[in-house]
């Protein structure tokens, strides 16, 4: 199994392959291959999703991707959007 | 003239009544079932139910009446065990998975609950289903149904176990009771791979798994090759706006470093009428259906403990188990494999001659169950010791950043207890344990001989100091070695 560590500037839902999986800031451990990443609600956060691929990882030194959180003017507007 | 009249009409009878017999089909999936249907309650991060926190599956194996009865016998040590605040241990299972014999307890416990063991003997032990399966196989009316080519020995077996021992009951009754979420193997005649019978594995036969009856699955589970004949479903067009798993997606993406989980993302790609990887223009036409049936085969074929569902579940983004402790709600996962394997005495070595046709089809059906029943016990294993692994780690290197009034290290959600007790009949002292070892794997056992097995699996309980040690923490009672760092599968 791999390690991942996915950072935030608060404690957030994570998603990986589309179901929650954990929070934010917090070492996730996950199959060793490709997972797609992403943040619950509200969509204040860029990237919106992010691909990795977990190899080598350890409970220490966990893949570690980080998710920046977006001033309120530069949260994308859509239909839907719960922002 | 008037008798070769008569008997042109009853030949013609029976050609039409041997064409109208078909084994019932599993339904059409209307719309994309997303959450519902048969599978394990749904999570949310901020909302821990409280039932997770001591997360406790079973593994039935296979091996007839056999294993059915040594099931009985693990459920009801479960049932008398304490763990304080009138609680037993059987009140704490979370999910249990049965493969053939195991499959009718599993299924049989997961339908009526803890009553259900008071009548499980009278319903499903004791009986001879061998014989009353004889029976119906001679009944001149299923001698004519037998003739069809989409009717076959199974679907009687199906049809008996639904009318006295599952009492017509579907998965949609089995549903009623979210916990323990049972989960009935088969095996796919086509590539070998292991099958589930949840609504996450009928989405990609576009199929509702709620209407489809329980003993069907469990006569798929223990569909024993050459003997019976397997299970078919109708692999169906997925209902528009189904969209495949991204565990599946993703998983196919990378071979070289995962197959496991590459492999079984094919497997679930197979399931399908169309490949949705292949281009629009290499499919067949999207208007014409594609037609695709999926045969299923004994369970024990790709797994005969069990135990794979469960590590699966454990592996898989996807899987109930992975969620719930990512996301910390877990704070105890106890595993338990109820296995019945037998060894009986080899005689094929003793003999020069080269084994008959009758021993090689035996041995085929039969010598993969036992080295895979090995593999998925030593991967709960090592799943296991990693995980404790993880933790020893975070927890000293914290206890070292804290000594220099650095901040910690982020760790994970939550740190696991981890119990894996496997009990099988190795276990039990001489000569009980050469005596069990060579049960047959049938449908009829004597009332001594289940009594016997029922007995085995609480005194295996009883012995296993892992079991002990639990019982002891769960009773809030000090356990032997509590709390040592290191020590594999302590159940401290």
């Amino acid at each position: 199994m791999e390690f991942l560590l996915v950072i935030f500037d608060e404690s957030r839902e994570v998603r990986v392959g589309g179901v929650p999986q954990g929070k934010t800031n917090v070492v996730l451990q996950l199959e060793a291959g490709i997972h797609r990443v992403t943040l619950g609600p509200p969509n204040d956060f860029s990237p919106l999703e992010q691909k990795v691929r977990l190899a080598n990882t350890a409970a220490l030194d966990p893949y570690r991707i980080v998710f920046l959180k977006l001033p309120p003017a530069a949260i994308p507007h859509s239909p839907g959007n719960p922002v | 003239m008037r008798r070769r009249a008569r008997l042109a009409v009853l030949v013609l009878c029976v050609v039409v009544a041997a064409g109208c017999a078909h084994y019932p089909l599993n339904a059409r999936l209307a719309a994309p079932s997303g959450s519902g249907g048969y599978r394990f309650p749904q999570m949310v991060v901020d909302r821990p139910d409280p039932a997770d926190e001591l997360f406790v599956c079973l593994s039935f194996s296979g091996g007839g009446t056999r294993a059915a009865a040594f099931a009985h016998g693990a459920l009801l040590r479960l049932r008398s065990t304490d763990i304080g605040r009138g609680r037993s241990l059987l009140d704490e299972v979370d999910c249990i998975a049965g493969i053939s014999g195991g499959a009718f307890m599993a299924a049989y416990y997961g339908l009526f609950g803890a009553a259900g063991l008071d009548t499980f003997d009278d319903r499903f032990l004791k009986r001879d289903l061998q014989v009353e399966l004889a029976r119906r196989v001679a009944n001149p009316v299923n001698l004519v149904r037998l003739a069809s080519p989409y009717f076959s020995r199974i679907d009687l077996a199906a049809e008996l176990y639904d009318e006295t021992v599952f009492g017509r009951r579907t998965f949609a009754d089995l549903a009623a009771r979210p916990r323990p979420f049972v989960i009935l193997h088969a095996t796919s005649m086509a590539n070998g791979a292991p099958f589930e019978f949840t609504q996450a594995e009928f989405d990609f036969l576009g199929s509702d798994l709620g209407s489809f009856p329980v003993a069907r699955a469990v006569a798929a589970s223990s569909a024993f090759p050459f003997l019976l004949s397997p299970v078919s479903l109708r692999s169906f067009d997925t209902p528009r706006g189904y969209e495949v798993p991204d565990d599946v997606t993703d998983g196919l993406e990378e071979r070289e470093l995962n197959p496991g989980r590459y492999y079984w993302a094919v497997q679930h790609i197979d399931l399908m009428t169309r490949d949705p990887r292949a281009p629009a223009a290499t499919t067949p036409d999207a208007k014409t259906p594609a037609e695709k049936w999926v045969h299923l085969l004994d369970g024990g074929l790709a797994d005969n403990i069990g135990l794979r569902s469960i590590l699966r579940a454990y592996d898989r983004t996807s899987g109930f188990l992975r969620q719930r402790i990512n996301a910390g709600h877990i704070k105890r996962f106890v595993l338990i494999a109820v296995n019945a394997r037998t060894d009986p005495p080899e005689t094929l070595s003793r003999r020069e001659a080269s084994p008959g046709i009758v021993d090689v089809f035996m041995k085929t059906a039969t010598v993969s169950m036992e080295t895979v029943s090995f593999d998925t016990i030593e991967h709960a294993l090592q799943r296991q010791s990693e995980r404790e692994q993880a933790q020893t780690n975070i927890r000293r290197c914290n206890e070292q950043l804290a000594k220099c009034g650095a901040p910690p290290f982020s760790g994970l959600a939550q740190e696991i207890r981890t119990c894996f007790i496997h009990i099988d009949f190795e276990g039990l002292p001489s000569p009980a344990r050469e005596e069990l070892l060579a049960y047959p794997t049938t449908f009829a056992l004597s009332e001594e001989q289940l009594r016997r097995l029922r007995e085995a699996a609480g005194a295996l309980l009883d012995s296993s100091e892992s079991f002990r040690q639990l019982v002891r923490v769960l009773r809030g009672e000090p356990g032997v070695g509590a709390g040592l760092e290191g020590v594999r599968g302590n159940c401290s």
